[in-house]
């Protein structure tokens, strides 16, 4: 039982994590509201990344808890954390790029399917045909759905990345740079797409892409060595000294 | 013809695992060697109804491919077909030295298949060449089938996805250890099927099939045959048996001219013998993985 207030989904708290002798994450706080679409920015080696990796359990915290919906899901693997109603997607594209888009979809439906049926045809799961259909139509790649996903456009590679983590149904969609090495056209695209989510879901995402950032967050969280100096409306921390600092460099606010 | 569709059955067990779930088990002779003892223990003790000691033979090979999984499914990679390979030879040699049961060095000879009987309504000789095969084409059409159902529901779509992109599946919410088990016990109890098949087709069984070169040699078989098709395997195994039992029989040093055949293979049928059957036979009907549009 914590004392979570009931609008707060996630509750990260006083969170640290070493590597070595590298402290990555240090007594780290973060509260994501429910059905906002919350932001993490800061520069290269400030832990953000870290931190998804320890919510999503590829290791655990070195010090700290995490709550999701006030249940404690510190520690647990990536395997279980998934059914507590989290999931994430990746940096660095992580599909199965020799399936078939569809097939994509689907299998990461199916992980919600309480019985997998050992000899019954692939599309014997109702509810998860129609979730995949649902998915494709919603990320525009209906007209892809048999192609192979390696060999997609890097555009279409990062929506049907978003894809797999959104297709297990979860609460909270961490997103780890949904926008990596897109054009602006396609940044705006994904921008909207995400906003859209944001209708059923809480977002918390790591973006560098400050214009994103700016358009459709509703919290930003600053993080610099692992610690969080910063949090706010987007408009605050535009022009929040320390964080034109961070990222400007000191010149600039001399200016 | 009836010894290479055995072999084609062992081949395709392999590749359960080795084409679906992305493991290359090293260790699979000893799966094959232990049926084939099933079999000549059986059938020495009681001559009971062939077909129940086929199923006796898939069910104690599962429970044994789960204790050699339950371990080497810890590893991944080569590791995996280190500790298959180590695992086979622990039973190979423990065979071996259990002279009294397994007859060591020479074996166990004069296996004789026990007829296929319902009492009062039918009995079927199987000591008759034709019975015996007749058998052993069924037999490995009902695995086909079943093995075919496997990988194609959607359980099997999660070891495909295992094979693609095992990091991806666990975050997902795949517990992929547990999928990766299912594969080895199934494909274990399959050799094992294949061993049982084999020791009554020529009268013995003995620690010798249980030789990590076979495990070797059904490698190359899947590769060869096409890998991750389950027909592949099939054809691959049964081809590579009926080349090499007519090469040799000409040729003494017929190892040679395997070997020349394999590198040949490679080098001009990437997709195995089944990914040139397929393209011929029409794309339509057979899908060959890894075949970039």
């Amino acid at each position: 039982m914590t004392g979570t207030p009931a609008n707060i989904i996630l509750e990260v708290s006083g969170l640290s994590r070493d590597f070595g002798g590298l402290r990555a994450l240090s007594d780290l706080y973060l509260n994501v509201i429910k059905g906002s679409i919350h932001s993490i920015i800061g520069p290269n080696g400030a832990g953000k990344s870290t931190l998804f990796n320890v919510i999503m359990g590829m290791f655990p915290p070195t010090k700290g808890r995490i709550f999701l919906q006030g249940k404690e899901i510190t520690g647990l693997p990536p395997q279980k954390v998934v059914f507590h109603g989290i999931s994430k997607s990746f940096q660095v594209t992580n599909i199965f790029s020799n399936l078939v888009v569809r097939e994509n979809l689907r299998l990461a439906c199916q992980v919600m399917e309480r019985k997998i049926p050992l000899f019954r045809r692939k599309e014997c799961l109702p509810l998860v045909e129609e979730h995949t259909e649902w998915l494709l139509e919603t990320l525009g790649l209906t007209e892809e759905a048999y192609t192979i996903a390696g060999n997609l456009s890097h555009g279409k590679q990062r929506a049907l990345e978003i894809g797999i983590a959104l297709a297990t149904r979860p609460q909270v969609l961490l997103l780890d740079e949904p926008t990596a090495g897109m054009t602006t056209a396609e940044s705006i695209q994904v921008a909207e797409f995400i906003k859209s989510l944001s209708k059923e879901l809480t977002i918390l995402m790591i973006e560098h892409d400050m214009q994103v950032v700016m358009e459709i967050s509703e919290v930003i969280s600053v993080l610099h060595q692992g610690q969080k100096i910063f949090e706010g409306v987007p408009d605050v921390v535009r022009n929040h000294p320390q964080v034109q600092e961070i990222y400007f460099g000191k010149g600039l606010t001399n200016a | 013809m009836t010894e290479a569709i055995i072999i084609g059955l062992l081949v395709m067990s392999l590749d359960l695992v080795m084409g679906y779930a992305g493991l290359v088990s090293f260790g699979h002779a000893a799966f094959f060697g232990v049926g084939a003892y099933i079999s000549a223990w059986v059938l020495a003790w009681q001559p009971i109804s062939f077909p129940l000691i086929l199923f006796l033979a898939f069910g104690v090979n599962a429970l044994l491919g789960m204790v050699v999984g339950l371990i080497a499914i810890q590893a991944r990679g080569i590791y995996f077909a280190m500790i298959t390979l180590a695992m086979s030879e622990v039973i190979h040699w423990t065979l071996y030295d259990l002279r009294g049961i397994s007859g060591g060095d020479s074996g166990i000879v004069g296996i004789i298949p026990s007829p296929i009987s319902f009492p009062g309504v039918f009995s079927l000789d199987l000591t008759r060449p034709w019975a015996y095969f007749y058998l052993t084409v069924l037999t490995v059409a009902l695995a086909f089938w079943l093995a075919y159902r496997f990988v194609h529901s959607p359980f099997g779509s999660v070891l495909q996805g295992i094979k693609d992109n095992e990091n991806r599946c666990r975050f997902i919410g795949y517990r992929v250890k547990k999928y990766k088990l299912t594969a080895v016990i199934f494909s274990s109890g399959l050799a094992g099927l294949a061993g049982a098949l084999y020791s009554p087709l020529y009268g013995f069984a003995s620690p010798h099939l249980m030789e990590f070169h076979l495990s070797g040699k059904i490698i190359l078989m899947n590769l060869l045959g096409g890998m991750g098709t389950l027909v592949g395997p099939i054809v691959g195994g049964v081809f590579l048996t009926i080349f090499e039992s007519i090469i040799s029989s000409y040729i003494k040093e017929y190892l040679i001219f395997i070997g020349i055949a394999f590198v040949l293979l490679v080098i001009f049928l990437p997709h195995g013998l089944y990914g040139v059957l397929a393209k011929g036979w029409g794309k339509f009907i057979f899908f060959v993985p890894g075949e970039k549009p």
